[in-house]
C-alpha cells in the first residue's frame, strides 16, 4: 500500500476509534459492562 | 527477551487480584469497566479487567446503541494502533501457548491446510461474537455470549477451572458443557505443542479483529527494500509460517519479532511505521 | 531507547499502580472473615442451628438458616423473610441480562401457578431497579411475585458473586435446597416437595 494511503487509513481508524470510544463513556456504557462484568458469567465458565 | 518479559507483566497485571483466587471470587470494583487489550476472562477470580470480546458480546441488545461503541472504539483504537502487537505482546492466553510450544516435539510447520484454517477466525468472530448473541437477542430478549459459552478456553482455565475447584455449589453445577469446554481446552494445549500458537492464529475472534488492523496500524514491520537480499532468513525464522520479505504486515503476523533478530543486513525491523527520515541508516536494534 | 531494565521498571511501576487502584475500587469483600454468619438473634424464632450438611456457599449450608434479609417489591411494599416464616419459600435471584436466569423463569412461572398458595415465592433482580424488573415481568405475562435489589446488597454478610441463585427454605426458614446456576421445573418442584414434607 502507498505510504500516504497507509497513513490516510491509520487517522481516519485512529479517530473512529476515539471518538466511538468518547460517545461510548458518554453514554454510560462502562458502567453497563462493569455491571456484567463483576458477576462471575456462568456461561463462560460452562455452566448453565 | 523484552517480549517474554512484557507478556509475563501483563498476564500478571490482567490477574493482578490474587485474592480472587483465595476467596473463591471475582474481583468486583469500579476497574472493570476497563477492558483490557488481550484475551483475559473476566471471570477469572484474578481478573481486574473486562475482557474486549465477553464485554461486546454481552453489550448486543443491552445497551441503547444496539452494541457498544464504548468497546468497538476501544477495539479500533488498539488496533489501528497496534494491531497484533497486542496479540504477540499482551496476551496471556497466547504467551501460554508459546510456553507450550517450548515443549520438545516433531513441530507442523508451513502445511497448506494453515492457509485456509486461518480463516475459521473471521467466522468465529462473525457467527459466535456477533450474529448469535443478535440472534438470541432478537428470539428471547437477552443475549448469549456464544463465543464465551460454547468455544473460548482462555475462560475455561483461567474462570472456569478455578471457580469451579473453590467453589462446592458450582462444582455441583457442571455438566455438559462444562465437559465440552474441558474438551476445547485440551484440544488447545495439545495442540499448542505441535502447532505454534493454534488457537490464535485459526479461532480467536479478537485476534482477527485486530489482523484487520495490522497493514495499517501505527506500530509495524519495516521492511527495507534495498537492503533486502532475499535470503529467505525471516520465512525461515517465521514460526507464524509468514515471509516477511514478501508480506510484512499480513493479517498473521503477531510482531515477535524472530524475523528482525535473524536479518543478516538489518532490512526488517519493529518499529513505529511513519519515523523513517530519508537516509536513517538503520542500525541493527536490539529487538530482544 | 529505555534499555532492559527502563521496560522492567515501568511495568513494575504500572503493576504497583494497578494493584493500588484495584485495591482502592474494590467492592468491601464481607465473607474474608469466616465469621460471616447471621448473628443467633436474627434466627427466626424457635430454631435450633443444625451442623449444616453440606456447605453451599461462604456463609451458609444446606440445613442453615438463611440470613434475614427484606427487599423492596415490585408492587411497592417490602418483602422480608423472617415475616415468611410458617410456609416454604422459593427464593430466586436473577438479572434481566442473564440468560440462564430468562431461560429457566417460565418453569418457575410455572412452578408457582402450581403451588403458589402452599409456597412463598420471591423472585429478586439484582443490580436492577424496579422499572426493569417490572417491565420484564410484564413483557413476559408471568404472575411471580418479584422484588428488586438495586445494590445486590440483599444480604447484609454475603456478597452474590453470580446468578442465578435459588433457595429452597421449609417452614421454619431452614434452607432445604441451593440451586447454583439454572435448573428445571423437574429439579425445583423435587426440591420443594421436600421442603413441603418438613
Amino acid at each position: 500500500m502507498m505510504r500516504s494511503r497507509r497513513v490516510f487509513f491509520t487517522i481516519i481508524l485512529m479517530c473512529a476509534g476515539a471518538l466511538m470510544l468518547f460517545a461510548g463513556i458518554v453514554s454510560g456504557e462502562p458502567s453497563s459492562v462493569m455491571r456484567k462484568a463483576v458477576y462471575i458469567c456462568l456461561e463462560c465458565i460452562g455452566i448453565g | 527477551m523484552a517480549r517474554r518479559l512484557v507478556q509475563l507483566l501483563t498476564a500478571l497485571i490482567y490477574n493482578i487480584n490474587i485474592k480472587g483466587f483465595f476467596a473463591g471470587g471475582i474481583y468486583k470494583g469500579r476497574l472493570k469497566s476497563v477492558c483490557v487489550p488481550g484475551l483475559n476472562c473476566y471471570s477469572c477470580p484474578g481478573a481486574v479487567g473486562s475482557c474486549p470480546v465477553g464485554a461486546l458480546q454481552s453489550s448486543v441488545g443491552a445497551v441503547r446503541n444496539g452494541i457498544s461503541f464504548y468497546v468497538i472504539g476501544f477495539l479500533i483504537l488498539t488496533g489501528s494502533i497496534f494491531g497484533r502487537f497486542i496479540c504477540g505482546w499482551a496476551c496471556p492466553f497466547g504467551f501460554l501457548q508459546e510456553l507450550l510450544h517450548k515443549i520438545p516435539s516433531p513441530k507442523l510447520r508451513k502445511k497448506r491446510a494453515f492457509g485456509v484454517l486461518k480463516y475459521i477466525k473471521y467466522v468465529v468472530l462473525a457467527v459466535f461474537v456477533l450474529l448469535l448473541p443478535a440472534y438470541f437477542f432478537i428470539r428471547d430478549g437477552v443475549t448469549v455470549p456464544a463465543f464465551c459459552k460454547y468455544i473460548c478456553p482462555a475462560g475455561t482455565l483461567e474462570a472456569g477451572v478455578p471457580l469451579v475447584l473453590l467453589n462446592e455449589s458450582l462444582y455441583q453445577s457442571i455438566g455438559r458443557l462444562f465437559s465440552w469446554k474441558l474438551l476445547v481446552l485440551a484440544a488447545a494445549i495439545v495442540l499448542s505443542v505441535f502447532i505454534y500458537r493454534p488457537f490464535c492464529r485459526f479461532v480467536c475472534p479478537l485476534g482477527a479483529v485486530y489482523a484487520l488492523f495490522n497493514r495499517v496500524s501505527v506500530f509495524g514491520i519495516k521492511s527495507e527494500e534495498d537492503k533486502c537480499t532475499l535470503c529467505g532468513a525471516c520465512a525461515r525464522a517465521c514460526k507464524s509460517d509468514i515471509d516477511p520479505s514478501v508480506n510484512p504486515n499480513s493479517g498473521e503476523c503477531i510482531r515477535c519479532g524472530d524475523c528482525v533478530r535473524v536479518c543478516p543486513t538489518g532490512a526488517i525491523r519493529l518499529g513505529a511505521m511513519y519515523f523513517n527520515k530519508p537516509g536513517d541508516s538503520p542500525k541493527r536494534r536490539d529487538a530482544r | 531507547m529505555p534499555g532492559k531494565y527502563g521496560v522492567l521498571a515501568f511495568f513494575i511501576a504500572v503493576l504497583m499502580l494497578f494493584c493500588a487502584a484495584c485495591e482502592i475500587t474494590a467492592k468491601e469483600d464481607a465473607q474474608d472473615s469466616p465469621s460471616a454468619r447471621p448473628s443467633a438473634d436474627e434466627q427466626p424464632a424457635g430454631t435450633a442451628r443444625p451442623e449444616p450438611t453440606a456447605i453451599v456457599e461462604r456463609g451458609f449450608g444446606i440445613g442453615e438458616s438463611l440470613p434475614v434479609f427484606y427487599v423492596p417489591t415490585v408492587e411497592g411494599g417490602t418483602f422480608t423473610l423472617s415475616e415468611n416464616t410458617g410456609k416454604p419459600v422459593f427464593i430466586n435471584l436473577f438479572a434481566t441480562w442473564c440468560g440462564p436466569c430468562v431461560y429457566e423463569m417460565p418453569d418457575i412461572n410455572r412452578l408457582y401457578g402450581e403451588l403458589g398458595d402452599e409456597v412463598t415465592f420471591i423472585i429478586v433482580d439484582i443490580g436492577e431497579d424496579s422499572a426493569a424488573a417490572q417491565a420484564f415481568a410484564e413483557g413476559n405475562g408471568y404472575s411471580l411475585p418479584f422484588a428488586y435489589s438495586p445494590d445486590g446488597a440483599l444480604f447484609s454478610d454475603y456478597d452474590i458473586e453470580y446468578i442465578p441463585q435459588t433457595f429452597i427454605l421449609d417452614a421454619d426458614g431452614t434452607i432445604v435446597e441451593f440451586f447454583g446456576g439454572a435448573s428445571d421445573y423437574e429439579r425445583f418442584l423435587e426440591a420443594v416437595r421436600k421442603a413441603m414434607k418438613q
